[in-house]
Formats: C-alpha cells, sequence, structure tokens
C-alpha cells in the first residue's frame, strides 16, 4: 500500500491557497498531521478522501491516479471528516447498516464486521438506541465505527478525538495502532498527545505547506534544543525575546515562562523537549 | 439576513417577479386571477390591480409562505445555536416575536417584490388609465401587511404547540387553511384576511353597474385558464374603506400577538428537543450483549476479508428503513383511512382528492430523499463510498416513485378493476413527477423545503379543484402533452442526477 502525493495545491480564490506543492509520501503506518486552525490539514484530508479535486497535482495510490480514478480510493478508504452527522432516527446499529451497504458490504459478513466494530468502540449496549439519544462522545464513536467498517487500508480521520473521554482516547489509539499495521493511518488533530503516543510520522502544516516531516525525536532535535521553565518577573521580559518563549503557564501558584535556546545554559537544569513545545514555537514562529 | 441569504430565498424571490407578470391578466388573455360571479371582471385600472395584487399576494403567502417560513424556531435548534440562546438573556416572548417579525418580514419582501412587478408593469405597459401609486399601495397596507403577520404568528404558534412535530403542523396547517377560507366570506367578523371584505365591495361597486343577483355575486380568486371565459369587464373606482374594517385589522394583529405571548408561557427553548425517550415503538429489551454473544463477536483483525457487493438490495433495505422508521403515529392513521377511502369512495374524488392527501400526508419523507444527505450533514462522508452518490440516487428515485406507487396502491388497484387503466397509469406518470421535482429542488437547494411546498401547492390545487396544472389526469390530456410532460421531468431528474457528485 502506498499513497503518494505530488505537488498538490488548492487554490480558492486569487490568492487564497489553502495547500501550496505538498509533496508526500505514505505507507502502512500512522502519520500525525499538526497545525494550526486554516493551516490546510482538512483540505488535504479532504483531497486525499476524493471529496476535493486539487487545483494542481497527483495524488496516487499504488501508481494509480485517485484524483481521476476516485473510485479506486473510495473502495479502500475509511473516512471521519471533522465535521459529520448521523441520520438520528436510526439506532446505532441501523445506521452502520446503512452505511455498510454504501461500502458494500451485504449479508453474514455485514452483520459479523457490524457487532466487531461496535464491540470495539464500546457501542454494543447502546446499538439498539436511536443514535439521538447518544452523547457527544458516542456519536463520536459512531462516526469512528463507520470509518472503520469495511476494513480500510486508507484511514483519514480528521479531528477524531473531539468528545472523547481519557479512556475512550486510549482505547481509540490502541485501536488504530492495530489497524495501521497493514493500512495507512492519517491523523490530523489539535491534540498533540494524540499524535505524540502513536504516530510513526509526524507532518506540521502551516499556511498550507508541511514544513515539517519525520519521526518526534528528530522534528523536536530540528527545531528545539533546550528548554529551561523560570519564575515570571518584570525583568525577564526584556531578557527572554519573544519568540523563544513557548508559552506562560501557572504552576504551584506562581507564573512560569517555559522557553526554548540552542545553547545549553549552566545555571539552569533543561527540561526535556517535546514534540508539543516544538509545535507551538513553530505555530509562533514566521518559518 | 440568515434567511435572504440561502440560494432558495433567490429562487423564491425570482418565482415572485415571474408570479407577478402573470398576476394582472390582459384583456386579450385566456385566464383571469379575481373576478365576481361568473366573469365580471375590473378593467385593468391601478384601483383593480391594487386589489388583484393584494388577493392574489394573500392567496401566495397563505399557500407557499407558510411553509417557506416555517419552521424558523427549529432552525435555530437544528443548528445548535439554541445552546447559544439558551444562555442569553433574552426572553421567550421577545424572542418568539423576534421570530414572527422575522417571518413577517421575509413575507413582506416577497410580496413587496410582487407589488414592484405589478406596479412596474402598471406604469410601463401603455393602458387607458392613469398610474394611481396609492391605488397600489393602500390595498397593500390594509390587507397584505396585517396578513403577512397573522401567517407569520400562526407558523410561529403551530411551532410553539407542536414542537418538532413538522409532518403535522403542515397537515394541519392545510386543514386550517380550509377553514380559514370559509370563514373569510362571512363577513369581517372573522375575516382574517380581509378577502371577505374585498368581495362584498367589489360585489357593492359591480352591483351598482351590473346585474349581480344570488350565487352570481360571489367572488373567486386564482388562475382560472379557459378559452371560453364571458368576461364582462367593469369600471372599478376603488372601494372604501371603513373605520370598522381598518380598526378590525388592528384588532386582528393584536389578538395574534397576545395568542403569541400567552404561548410563550408554554415555550421553553432551553428544552426544545424532542424526547427521544418516547418511543411508542420501542423495543420491549434493549439489545445487551450477554456474555455468551460477547463470545461469538470476533475480533477485528481476525475477520475475513471481502470483496465489496454491488448488490442494492442492502441499500433499499436501509432506505425503506428510514421512512418506515421516523413515521409518527397519528399521520399513519391518517394514511391508513386515506387507503381504505381510496378503495370505497368514487374514482374521480380518489384521484383529484384522496391520493394528493394522502401523498402529502407522507411529504417529509419525499421531500427529504435526496436532501437527507446535505441536511444531516453525512455527504462529506457518504459520497465517497463505495457505492457511489449517482448510484444512490437512481436507487433513491426508484424507492420514491415505488413509495408513492404503494402509497396509491388501493387506487390503481380499484382503476384497473373498473377498466381504466389510463388513470392508473396517470398515477404512476404523477409519481414520476413529484420524485422528478423533489429530485430536482432537493439536489438543488440541499434542503426540502421547496419540494415541500411544491407538493403543498400541487395537493391544494388538486383538492380545491383549480385547474392551474392538474397533475394527476394525465390519460385526459393528448398524447403530445403527455411526451412533453416525461420529457420535461425527466431533465429535471437528469439535471439533479448529475448535480450529485460523481
Amino acid at each position: 500500500m502506498n499513497l503518494t502525493l505530488s505537488k498538490v495545491s488548492k487554490t480558492y480564490a486569487k490568492n487564497k491557497h489553502a495547500n501550496k506543492n505538498v509533496d508526500l509520501v505514505c505507507k502502512p503506518g500512522i502519520f500525525g498531521l499538526l497545525g494550526p486552525n486554516g493551516a490546510g490539514k482538512t483540505t488535504l484530508m479532504k483531497i486525499i478522501a476524493t471529496v476535493q479535486k486539487p487545483s494542481k497535482g497527483t495524488v496516487r495510490l499504488n501508481d494509480v491516479d485517485i484524483v481521476n480514478n476516485p473510485e479506486v480510493m473510495r473502495e479502500k478508504l475509511g473516512y471521519l471528516p471533522q465535521m459529520f452527522g448521523t441520520y438520528d432516527h436510526l439506532t446505532g446499529r441501523e445506521f452502520l447498516a446503512y452505511v455498510a451497504a454504501l461500502k458494500g458490504l451485504s449479508g453474514k459478513i455485514m452483520k459479523q464486521r457490524i457487532d466487531s466494530v461496535l464491540a470495539e468502540l464500546n457501542l454494543s449496549e447502546v446499538a439498539g438506541k436511536k443514535i439521538l439519544t447518544y452523547s457527544g462522545g458516542m456519536k463520536q464513536r459512531i462516526g469512528i465505527a463507520q470509518a472503520i467498517l469495511n476494513d480500510p487500508k486508507i484511514l483519514i480521520f480528521d479531528e477524531p478525538t473531539v468528545g472523547l473521554d481519557p479512556e475512550e482516547r486510549v482505547r481509540f489509539r490502541n485501536l488504530i495502532s492495530e489497524l495501521a499495521q497493514d493500512s495507512i493511518v492519517l491523523l490530523s488533530t489539535h491534540i498533540v498527545s494524540d499524535v505524540d503516543s502513536v504516530a510513526d510520522q509526524v507532518l506540521i502544516m502551516k499556511q498550507g505547506e508541511i514544513i515539517r516531516q519525520g519521526t518526534q525525536k528528530a522534528i523536536v532535535e530540528q527545531t528545539v534544543r533546550y528548554i529551561y521553565e523560570v519564575e515570571q518577573t518584570p525583568e525577564l521580559s526584556s531578557t527572554i525575546p519573544e519568540h523563544r518563549i513557548i508559552n506562560t503557564m501557572r504552576k504551584q501558584n506562581k507564573m512560569v515562562v517555559r522557553y526554548w535556546q540552542e545553547e545549553p545554559d549552566a545555571n539552569l537544569s533543561a527540561h526535556t523537549p517535546t514534540l508539543e513545545d516544538t509545535y507551538l514555537v513553530l505555530s509562533k514562529s514566521k518559518v | 439576513m440568515r434567511r435572504v441569504r440561502k440560494y432558495n430565498f433567490l429562487v423564491a424571490l425570482a418565482v415572485s417577479l415571474a408570479f407577478s407578470s402573470v398576476l394582472i391578466p390582459g384583456e386579450d388573455a385566456n385566464y383571469v386571477t379575481l373576478r365576481i360571479g361568473d366573469g365580471f371582471i375590473g378593467y385593468n385600472n391601478s384601483a383593480w390591480i391594487g386589489l388583484v395584487n393584494a388577493s392574489m399576494s394573500i392567496l401566495i403567502l397563505a399557500m407557499v409562505g407558510f411553509f417557506y417560513i416555517h419552521g424558523s424556531i427549529y432552525q435555530d435548534y437544528r443548528h445548535k445555536v439554541s445552546n447559544l440562546l439558551a444562555a442569553y438573556p433574552i426572553s421567550n416572548k421577545y424572542y418568539l416575536f423576534i421570530k414572527v417579525l422575522s417571518n413577517t418580514c421575509i413575507l413582506l419582501i416577497i410580496a413587496t417584490i410582487i407589488l414592484v412587478g405589478v406596479s412596474v408593469k402598471d406604469l410601463l405597459v401603455p393602458g387607458n388609465y392613469p398610474f394611481v401609486l396609492s391605488d397600489l399601495i393602500v390595498p397593500f397596507l390594509v390587507f397584505v401587511l396585517p396578513s403577512s403577520f397573522i401567517i407569520s404568528s400562526v407558523a410561529v404558534a403551530f411551532e410553539v404547540l407542536l414542537r418538532r412535530k413538522i409532518v403535522i403542523q403542515q397537515v394541519l396547517y392545510f386543514f386550517t387553511l380550509q377553514l380559514l377560507s370559509v370563514f373569510s366570506i362571512s363577513g369581517y367578523r372573522y375575516d382574517f384576511y380581509g378577502l371577505g371584505y374585498i368581495g362584498t365591495n367589489l360585489t357593492r361597486a359591480f352591483a351598482h353597474q351590473v346585474p349581480l343577483e344570488g350565487g352570481n355575486s360571489l367572488m373567486s380568486i386564482g388562475f382560472l385558464f379557459s378559452e371560453n371565459i364571458d368576461k364582462k369587464y367593469v369600471l372599478l373606482d376603488g372601494i372604501a374603506y371603513d373605520f370598522d374594517f381598518l380598526f378590525s385589522r388592528f384588532i386582528w394583529v393584536l389578538i395574534f400577538a397576545m395568542v403569541i405571548w400567552g404561548l410563550s408561557y408554554l415555550f421553553n427553548r432551553f428544552q426544545y428537543a424532542a424526547k427521544g425517550s418516547k418511543e411508542k415503538w420501542k423495543r420491549k429489551k434493549d439489545w445487551k450483549t450477554a456474555s455468551s454473544e460477547r463470545s461469538k463477536i470476533l475480533p477485528l483483525k481476525s475477520l475475513p476479508t471481502f470483496t465489496p457487493s454491488t448488490s442494492n438490495l442492502p441499500l433499499l433495505v436501509s432506505e425503506i428503513k428510514m421512512i418506515v422508521r421516523n413515521q409518527n403515529v397519528f399521520i399513519l392513521l391518517l394514511v391508513v383511512i386515506g387507503l381504505i377511502l381510496q378503495a370505497r369512495l368514487e374514482l374521480q374524488y380518489v384521484i383529484n382528492m384522496v391520493v394528493p392527501v394522502v401523498w402529502f400526508l407522507q411529504v417529509n419523507h419525499v421531500a427529504a430523499l435526496f436532501s437527507k444527505e446535505y441536511e444531516s450533514a453525512t455527504d462529506s462522508y457518504f459520497f465517497v463510498t463505495y457505492q457511489s452518490s449517482r448510484r444512490l440516487f437512481l436507487l433513491q428515485f426508484f424507492i420514491g416513485v415505488m413509495f408513492l406507487c404503494l402509497l396509491a396502491l388501493p387506487a390503481f388497484v380499484v382503476s384497473i378493476l373498473q377498466g381504466y387503466p389510463g388513470a392508473a397509469f396517470s398515477l404512476l406518470l404523477a409519481a414520476f413527477v413529484v420524485i422528478s421535482l423533489s429530485a430536482f429542488f432537493g439536489v438543488l437547494t440541499q434542503q426540502r423545503r421547496l419540494s415541500e411546498i411544491i407538493l403543498f401547492v400541487l395537493t391544494y390545487l388538486s383538492v380545491s379543484d383549480i385547474p392551474l396544472l392538474d397533475f394527476l389526469n394525465w390519460h385526459i390530456t393528448g398524447t403530445i402533452t403527455l411526451v412533453i410532460i416525461v420529457a420535461s421531468f425527466s431533465i429535471l431528474g437528469v439535471i439533479a442526477f448529475f448535480r450529485r457528485p460523481a
């Protein structure tokens, strides 16, 4: 399974570029897509999911151009958009049966897969109730369920953990880790910890472009070297440049500034840089 | 602002403008719109045009306008704006009045477009009579303005009382409209819209010039097409507006405003959601995974691979389930009564009245067939599945036609048994026409509203025996007309098909 994006661009108006010359090669595994709002993550995912066509560039799945042959992608695709609805008057099981029919499942296999997916997402007990009665988290899980129903080889999740409690988020991560053994999983999220713990590769997007790509360790090392935390004082603002400040937070009744620098400071003990630090630095900077 | 920025509002304005161009028939036209008795109509001076415009505008607003503005509170709920409104300090009274006033504004915009169209035509088309603007505006202010408020209040009142039971509201309004039409001619004490006053005064004005007696003095509003209309023209100087009548307009507005004020005590927007737990057809046992059943469920990774099936059957079953699932018991009962009546009444009544009403009782499902993916926000992932959206469209089209045929099944059987296969064919063609319209408007506007309005208009025209568009008796028309009809509606269906994403 091989997904290749080559110079993919999406332009909406004269100067409005949602994606600019995106190059990407994906093999089975989990690809975490991070980026601020408006970075172009959702547009990129929609292009790969054949919801939209790119303005330029090609998207190939196993050397087949899916822009002109979307059915090749759709046969293998499981897609959860960022904003999605359901048919509230159907029960969870009935809704999945409808989706299964759309995905070409029928008969005994359909029933088996629906049962398994419901069990996997802890929805078995509410499967017979109308979606109207579901909580936000349950609706999100139904969304995930419909995406994985057809044993997809390409899974695209756009903000999948919204509304899930911590336990469900852990279950979700375990689920996609299992699925990623022979599938390509693209996961877009604002929650860095979701990506940090499971992604094989991380892609950081900004203003329509991929500005960093690689493993978590490589990306962190490329961007931030030494992380320090000090108590915020009036004098501090003149000594630490704005672009080095990662964030300001409250810890034990004190305001603490977390910042990074390229050279070590012998007077302070360094903290281990995290992916979140890197992401925040890149979001703020003019990179 | 929210509503005027929608695509379907542009459509409504375009239709209003088109409507204004045919509202006032010329002297050589083969139709009339407002007449007294069996053909007394006024010369096209501003006084007559103003009254025709007011009468026809009220008819259109009452018939179509209601469906256009209906559901304004439900829209807040659907778009989750109600979650925000719940935390605002706005009172229920104020909220409901805002809804009534915004509905009124929408109706007035539509009516004003019609008035402007009619006025421009009166001004520009050369005629024998001077253009008097006040003769056009005064009837608008006296009749259309308060009527718009009343229709808006009725729409909001129905929503407060019946909440999300949209279909019941529409059915109830259909019968209310019939009732109000009767009241309108009973004197202005109960004349909500003022149409009775127009009729009485026109009759009085005409009676000075032509002999009008008994049944020959009744006012008729609506399009009457006939090559053989014996039009008898009368010059109208206008009608007088006595103080009692003008005061009654104010009183009616006040009454409906008080009704809304009273209903605000019953309305709690915090709990507008339907009570999903009240499921009349609730299963006795919810499906619970017993430990023995859990052991039968295979883990995902150990499930066998499969080849996607191209069978339509599972999709067909699911679509049918959706139609059946979302049925209201009361509506279902009316449908059953309708089916029984189809087997018992005379065929012509069945075709012209019972079948269109039974179809209208299911307007919700018919209109939603092609727009539900958009309205439920499932289109973003449904249309990228293995079964393409166009294939789904064809299936939905087939289900729609079959569903309507099923609702008219007794009529089909009776037609054939009584030796009228043409009537059965007409019903099939009518089903095709209705579904084509639903497909066209559902896909283009991505909402069900226009489809609902059109089906309502078709039903109303049929039941009220207004021969504007007889969509149920194709066997009476000629072959060429039939061919044109089939081709036209097929084109609509094809356009809708190709508008769906590939």
